[in-house]
């Protein structure tokens, strides 16, 4: 067998085909891992300015109303993944800005691809781009002709007449494309962990679970292209089939999938969230902030019954600042419904990309791949979310500041809050989920690849007995 | 008198149609065996049958008095073959082609042997360290038979090996397919060259719809006599 490795990387080596498509590939994949981290760098250094620009303006903030400052808001600016530079994932299209306001769940906004030409729509160079779609164009050019050329020319009849058996015939070819494979990917592999260690966060486990199933998905395009060349006696045929199955598994099914889980399930537009949230403040009987409605005379009843008084102006507190809180309570309850409601949206287009990731291992590599650089919808969620819980939280300090500390005799308009309290507001604090966090859920991605993987090598082992009798 | 190479009413069949039907042969060491006949005749298929490439429907293929199936792995020891196109591998020298083929026939020689051998070949000591894509066919075929000498194999079974060479070439072959009969090995020639199976054979086997019709000693017909009765038979 390390005969055959031997002669296979020798031939392969001195092919100038290869040799330029190799070149290419190399350069592609560390050029656009260097173009990549520079923007990641970049984006970092404006994150990092733009965090600490918006928290010197809140801290900053004269004296004011504290329903007036939770109203003038904060940005929070979602923190780039350490391993968003090699596989960036739905970042770009994500938004990467939250507006945090009171009484209001706003969406991320200013995604970088709007800021861009049409042609964005292509896609970026990107090194994920390189590893799971050029990649396999590379394998299936290096191994296409792998048994076909020797059947066409008569040398696959004097490889089995000199006493070698099939099978080590077969591991030598596909060890024989799977090695440059390695060569080309391990220095990548290498420099991109040199410059994922200066990076606060990176986790070396996400980077191996990014490879690992790369490498999977290069185990099933040999497997693929050996097969077919096994199967078909022309190197022609073995080619254009090899190229069919590229072009159907990593652009028709992905774009399929998608065309089906939008028109599936479409997810809730900010306009049809905002009607949602109106129609459920009018189903409730009633708003809180009305004065003169029953809701707010309920609020009163229950205050003075609690504090044991005859009127609101004796009460120990500002009316204003509970009937803030108690609003504020209330639509985030109703944020809960819309959102878990857009979330299980997101959740049907995954079950629906989950179906297809059987038809194309190339999605289930992409959600892998996404799930480990955590630059997938999950993630953006996992932030959402927490930017939310923060929202949250200083809102309801604000308000609860007007109704505990304000004077209670004092209205609520005339209230103005020391500059002590915008500082006396922490700072938002984001904390990546742990690998195993971000890999939950993606069992269906790694039996999809396991299974392309288990069924194409079966299938090879059953077939590899052809290459004796042609 | 043993035989190398000895064929028990081989028969095989394909899809329902007879390929090859009741061959029976043998040919002795030291013996050339040029097996005439039409495209379909079923030359090739004899020569898959040895090689053990494809099953027998019936009868017996053996090699130095073993069945090949199923010890397709012994007799393959036994055995080297020379196809019709020797293409080999463009982007690996002579020396290297033969060093590769002799190690996956579990002979590891060094550079001296294997260029003993690509000239024992015919093949000149300048090209042996040339790619094979700058060869001629006639160098390539020259390659095939070192291959064969240094696999040092008893039979040596070739599929039409003087097609497309050119008279020279031709020439050159021949002599060293006698040369390699007055050392003793067997060889088994399927060809369609009349001329040159009286020049090189000992024996000639014309073959009709998968049948050995005729057997012929070379010194018993002449290249004229032999194409009259190649071409009634057919």
């Amino acid at each position: 067998m390390l005969t055959i490795i031997q002669k296979e990387l020798i031939e392969l080596f001195r092919e100038g085909r290869f040799r330029i498509l190799a070149s290419i590939t190399a350069w592609l994949l560390f050029t656009s891992l260097w173009i990549s981290y520079r923007q990641y760098k970049d984006l970092q250094a404006t994150h990092a300015a733009a965090t600490a620009e918006e928290r010197h303006t809140w801290e900053n903030q004269p004296e004011k109303n504290p329903h007036g400052a939770a109203h003038f808001g904060v940005y929070l600016f979602k923190p780039i993944q350490p391993m968003s530079f090699i596989e960036p994932g739905v970042q770009s299209y994500s938004g990467s800005t939250i507006y945090l306001e009171a009484h209001k769940r706003n969406s991320e906004q200013f995604n970088q691809a709007q800021d861009q030409t049409e042609l964005t729509r292509f896609g970026h160079l990107n090194p994920a781009f390189v590893l799971g779609t050029l990649m396999p164009l590379l394998i299936m050019i290096m191994g296409f002709a792998a048994f076909s050329k020797e059947r066409e020319s008569g040398t696959l009849k004097i490889l089995i007449s000199q006493g070698l058996s099939s099978w080590k015939l077969l591991a030598g070819k596909w060890l024989g494309i799977f090695i440059p494979v390695l060569l080309l990917v391990t220095p990548f592999l290498l420099v991109a962990l040199i410059l994922l260690s200066g990076i606060k966060g990176f986790s070396l486990n996400s980077l191996l679970t990014l490879f690992i199933t790369y490498f999977l998905w290069y185990a099933i395009i040999i497997n693929i292209t050996l097969l077919y060349s096994i199967y078909f006696k022309k190197s022609a045929t073995v080619f254009i089939s090899c190229l069919l199955f590229w072009i159907v598994t990593t652009i028709l099914i992905p774009r399929l999938a998608t065309n089906v889980s939008n028109s599936s399930y479409p997810i809730l537009t900010q306009e049809q969230i905002v009607k949602k949230i109106a129609d459920m403040n009018n189903s409730r009987g009633g708003n809180i902030h009305d004065l003169s409605g029953d809701m707010y005379k309920k609020l009163i009843d229950s205050l003075l019954n609690k504090y044991r008084v005859d009127s609101v102006s004796q009460l120990p507190v500002n009316m204003a600042g509970i009937r803030l809180d108690i609003g504020e309570q209330m639509d985030t309850r109703n944020f809960d419904i819309i959102y878990n409601e857009v979330k299980s949206q997101f959740a049907s287009q995954q079950q629906v990309y989950t179906v297809a990731s059987f038809f194309s291992p190339y999605i289930a590599l992409k959600d892998l791949a996404m799930a480990a650089a955590q630059t997938n919808n999950k993630a953006q969620w996992h932030f959402a979310d927490a930017g939310e819980q923060y929202r949250r939280e200083f809102v309801n300090k604000l308000n609860r500041y007007i109704a505990f500390e304000s004077k209670k005799q004092e209205a609520f308009t005339n209230f103005q809050a020391a500059t002590t309290v915008w500082k006396s507001i922490p700072e938002f604090v984001y904390h990546h989920p742990s690998l195993s966090e971000a890999l939950k859920g993606t069992v269906p991605q790694w039996l999809c690849l396991f299974l392309w993987l288990v069924c194409t090598t079966g299938l090879l082992f059953l077939l590899h007995i052809k290459i004796k009798i042609q | 008198m043993s035989n190398s190479l000895q064929a028990i009413n081989l028969s095989k069949k394909y899809n329902g149609h007879t390929a090859l039907h009741q061959l029976n042969l043998s040919i002795a060491p030291g013996e050339i065996f040029c097996l005439l006949g039409q495209n379909g005749a079923g030359k090739t298929t004899t020569i898959n049958l040895f090689l053990g490439f494809t099953n027998a429907s019936g009868g017996q293929a053996l090699i130095n008095n073993i069945e090949v199936k199923p010890n397709e792995n012994t007799t393959k020891k036994y055995i080297a073959y020379i196809p019709e196109v020797v293409q080999l591998y463009g982007n690996l020298s002579g020396i290297e082609n033969l060093d590769f083929f002799s190690k996956l026939a579990g002979f590891k020689y060094t550079k001296e042997i294997l260029s003993t051998y690509l000239s024992k070949a015919g093949l000149q000591k300048e090209a042996h360290s040339t790619r094979l894509s700058a060869y001629s066919k006639g160098m390539r075929q020259k390659v095939g038979i070192a291959i064969a000498l240094a696999k040092n194999a008893d039979v040596i079974l070739m599929d039409e090996p003087t097609s497309g060479l050119d008279p020279k070439a031709t020439a050159e072959f021949t002599t060293i397919c006698k040369e390699l009969a007055v050392e003793g090995k067997t060889i088994f020639m399927a060809t369609h060259d009349i001329f040159n199976a009286v020049n090189v054979g000992t024996r000639i086997g014309i073959m009709k719809q998968g049948e050995l019709v005729h057997t012929i000693h070379t010194n018993e017909i002449t290249a004229n006599e032999l194409q009259k009765l190649y071409l009634e038979t057919i």
